[in-house]
């Protein structure tokens, strides 16, 4: 049946379209990466220009080296990192205390606090009284103002519940009988059994934590803890400030300086940690959004 | 495996542990000690999205020493005034005003009905006399008129040279052997022949674009200001039209602009593109060497010279180009004096601190202290290296990586001498022999200075329109876009309607909520007077 189908010339025509559309997909995709990174290694007027599309033209590394010598962003680098790893180990931690017992179908609440997460991700929040009672915790000007908001997001722990339904019930009722606790079972049976939701949930949550924007510009004032997002944004606005007025000169060096190419440098830079995670848990990622999304 | 999670379990514990450990540093940050006496100042303007002023921040120490305030300006967002809305309307819900800050988005009139700013009728004449005298009488006029008794300050106004003026490229001129063009025709003689000949010398002849604007008619006011439009930024402003005040776009004047440019769009002499342009692509033609002319703020013109400069345009210069003359109509360009609320004072402030803030920007804005403040601070301004001082532009300030804005950046009074008085200063601290980059600054300089020269000479008005406030617009949004305007002007100019569908607009405008609007501007006018 199998060898019949793939002889078919239909079927051949049918894969062969499948692969080149796929393909043109990931170029479609693939190109902005490039240019971008292309740009950042560009002269200025060409960039400017728009004379560059997948090579750099007038190779040079002005904007690379502004970006990397900022002292500013290695703070925000490092503040971004510890906000991120923090926060992707808690945010995992918390989602699956919460989202085990909502797993478990003699859990008695469990309905009434399903409900009450998927209201919550359906209303969101008004700005000014979130805003408010964040204050009142005493978290401003915290950097872990921006953990604690996000350790649990109703999303992800509606995809652990589903995950965690799916896992067979014997597995609970042997170690129940062997005496275990439901600490024991969360932490020896459940999470180690959980590898795939684990890995994609822990992209989802890395993402959101190093892409962090809004939560730092309300909560945060001291210029040492913002994040590198923050960081970043400033030294575009920093840059393109510069080619708009020309209220101070009478310096040197402002030759190479261009807003073009820091702009793709710093966003180049802004999302390669992340694209580096990728690749390691890609292998589980696929398989833990479908698993998550499907069985219910 | 249980052995291989406990481990993991154990990493992640380590991990944490570690990083918890770099986050309490993270979060320890070296305050400057102020000094007994010493009022932290928190300030914000459109300015804070560049760099942070901190307490340690040169500038902050140097305040500290000179008005006994440490000057702090938090990293805000601009975003075209929307993110710097959102988080100043945050803080206000919150009750934590920042201590002095530009209103935005109207939001003054708010601010001070309910009390949340200080009233400053009686200190600013104590505290900042130079600035007080500088700005004219009329202004003074308006800002009392925003107050519930019509006679007091609560806003300190922005009163700023903006000298948004034509430019065209001298060089461009120069390899064709034409004059500075002052009139309506001798400017289309001078497009056809940047349109028909090699203007930039790169060899090919059909590159040049005569001249260009921006995505919704903006930037080409210098296209209809021969017409006499009241118009700021390519937005029609309401002006005296038969004797009443009237919105410029839907004057007879209006459709002989739009005849003229569409008879301009047809010949090849404005950009095809030029209702597409994003500012990113406008300015890319402009500094590669495409435009012929352009509209922008005369005074940024430095800019634009100094990155054709260095891309090996060595020959650029540019001229101030004046309002075009035209034989049916008197054109002027159009100035508003008073460009927007400067800053107010939260009423949280005490008298001390709202009177050393003052003291701090009156230093800032008296032109007797432009050279000491362009001179500016060691280690943000220049550096001193073997006993000289070496001056920083803002990339090599950039390069120092530390994150500071260049200056404080709060000037809210400016005129032309200011302006060109600067760059004089600046010119005389330039060693145009001593690198290729220098002669780039000064020639810069030289080239503002030519514009500013042109621009203080040329027939400028303020506009009878300038003190409307955004209220008039309530109701009817896309009136204050001037949405309606845009869809007709490109439409008609670029030719897919045709010229008659002018009085279509019109009569939509009126009915849309042109008549309420223009009632209520006629008005205010009215009461202003």
């Amino acid at each position: 049946m199998n060898k019949l189908l793939k002889d078919s010339r239909t079927e051949r025509a049918f894969l062969f379209l499948n692969e080149a559309t796929l393909a043109l997909l990931a170029l479609i995709m693939l190109y902005p990466l490039v240019h971008t990174l292309a740009v950042s290694f560009s002269a200025g007027p060409a960039a400017e220009a728009g004379r560059v599309y997948v090579w750099p033209v007038g190779f040079q590394t002005t904007g690379w080296r502004y970006v990397v010598r900022d002292r500013m962003l290695h703070r925000a680098f490092l503040n971004s990192v510890y906000v991120t790893v923090v926060g992707v180990v808690g945010s995992l931690g918390f989602t699956a205390l919460f989202a085990y017992p909502l797993s478990r179908s003699y859990f008695t609440p469990r309905k009434a606090l399903s409900l009450m997460v998927v209201i919550s991700l359906v209303i969101r929040y008004p700005l000014i009284p979130y805003f408010l009672s964040i204050r009142s915790y005493g978290l401003m000007n915290n950097i872990h103002v921006l953990i604690v908001t996000h350790l649990i997001t109703e999303f992800n722990l509606i995809i652990m519940r589903t995950f965690f339904q799916g896992l067979p019930d014997e597995l609970e009722e042997a170690a129940l009988m062997e005496g275990a606790n439901h600490l024991h079972i969360l932490v020896r049976i459940i999470i180690p059994l959980s590898k795939p939701v684990f890995a994609t949930l822990a992209l989802f949550f890395a993402v959101n934590y190093w892409n962090m924007f809004l939560h730092p510009l309300m909560f945060l004032r001291d210029a040492n803890l913002m994040p590198i997002q923050i960081r970043l944004r400033q030294f575009i606005a920093q840059s393109a400030a510069l080619q708009d007025r020309s209220g101070e000169v009478g310096g040197r060096g402002t030759a190479d300086l261009n807003r073009r190419t820091i702009e793709a440098a710093v966003t180049i830079f802004a999302t390669l940690p992340i694209l580096m995670l990728y690749p390691f848990l890609q292998r589980h990622f696929v398989k833990g959004a479908l698993l998550g999304s499907v069985k219910g | 495996m249980k052995r291989q999670l406990t481990r993991s379990i154990g990493l992640a514990l380590v991990l944490s542990l570690v990083a918890a450990a770099l986050g309490v540093a993270a979060g320890k940050t070296e305050k400057a000690a102020p000094g007994r006496d010493v009022i932290a100042i928190e300030h914000w303007n459109e300015n804070n999205q560049n760099g942070i002023m901190d307490a340690n921040h040169p500038q902050s120490v140097a305040f500290a020493e000179q008005f006994g305030i440490v000057w702090e300006s938090p990293m805000v967002p601009w975003n075209g005034g929307t993110d710097y809305l959102q988080q100043l309307r945050l803080r206000i819900a919150a009750g934590e005003l920042p201590d002095v800050f530009m209103p935005w988005g109207g939001i003054e009139g708010e601010l001070i009905d309910n009390g949340a700013v200080a009233d400053l009728t009686a200190l600013v004449r104590e505290e900042m006399p130079v600035y007080y005298n500088n700005v004219p009488a009329e202004i003074w006029d308006f800002i009392k008129s925003l107050s519930p008794d019509g006679r007091s300050i609560y806003v300190l106004p922005a009163v700023q040279f903006t000298p948004l003026g034509g430019m065209i490229r001298g060089d461009w001129l120069d390899r064709l052997g034409l004059p500075v063009p002052t009139t309506v025709d001798e400017y289309v003689t001078v497009l056809r022949a940047f349109r028909d000949q090699d203007a930039n010398g790169d060899g090919d002849p059909n590159n040049e674009i005569p001249t260009s604007g921006r995505e919704g008619g903006r930037w080409m006011d210098h296209l209809f200001a021969p017409f006499g439009i009241a118009m700021v930024e390519g937005f029609p402003q309401f002006d005296i039209y038969d004797g009443k005040l009237q919105y410029s776009a839907v004057q007879p004047a209006m459709r002989s602009a739009i005849e003229w440019m569409r008879g301009l769009y047809a010949e090849g002499l404005l950009d095809p593109e030029t209702f597409i342009n994003t500012n990113q692509v406008w300015m890319g033609k402009i500094t590669g060497d495409l435009i012929g002319s352009w509209y922008h703020g005369v005074h940024w013109a430095g800019g634009r010279f100094t990155v054709l400069y260095n891309s090996g345009v060595t020959d650029v210069r540019l001229e101030y180009l004046p309002m075009l003359r035209h034989p049916d109509y008197d054109g002027f360009l159009t100035t508003t004096d008073y460009r927007r609320p400067g800053y107010v004072f939260g009423a949280h402030m005490s008298e001390e601190a709202i009177r050393r803030t003052m003291r701090a920007l009156e230093w800032i804005n008296d032109p007797a202290t432009s050279e000491e403040r362009l001179r500016g601070y060691e280690g943000v301004n220049y550096l001193i290296e073997d006993g000289r001082e070496v001056r920083l532009t803002t990339a090599d300030f950039l390069a120092l990586g530390t994150g500071y804005r260049t200056s404080v950046g709060a000037q809210v009074f400016s005129n032309a001498e200011v302006i060109a008085g600067q760059n004089l200063f600046q010119m005389s601290i330039i060693d145009p022999d001593e690198s290729p980059e220098m002669f780039a600054a000064y020639g810069s300089l030289v080239n503002v200075n030519r514009m500013i020269d042109g621009y203080s000479r040329d027939t400028v008005r303020a506009i009878a329109g300038q003190f409307l406030p955004p209220s008039i617009y309530e109701g009817y949004p896309d009136i204050r876009t001037h949405r309606l305007f845009q869809e007709y002007v490109a439409k008609i100019v670029v030719g897919d309607w045709g010229l008659d569908r002018f009085d279509e607009f019109v009569d939509r405008w009126y009915r849309s909520g042109g008549t309420v609007v223009t009632e209520r501007a006629q008005e205010v006018y009215a009461a202003l007077q």
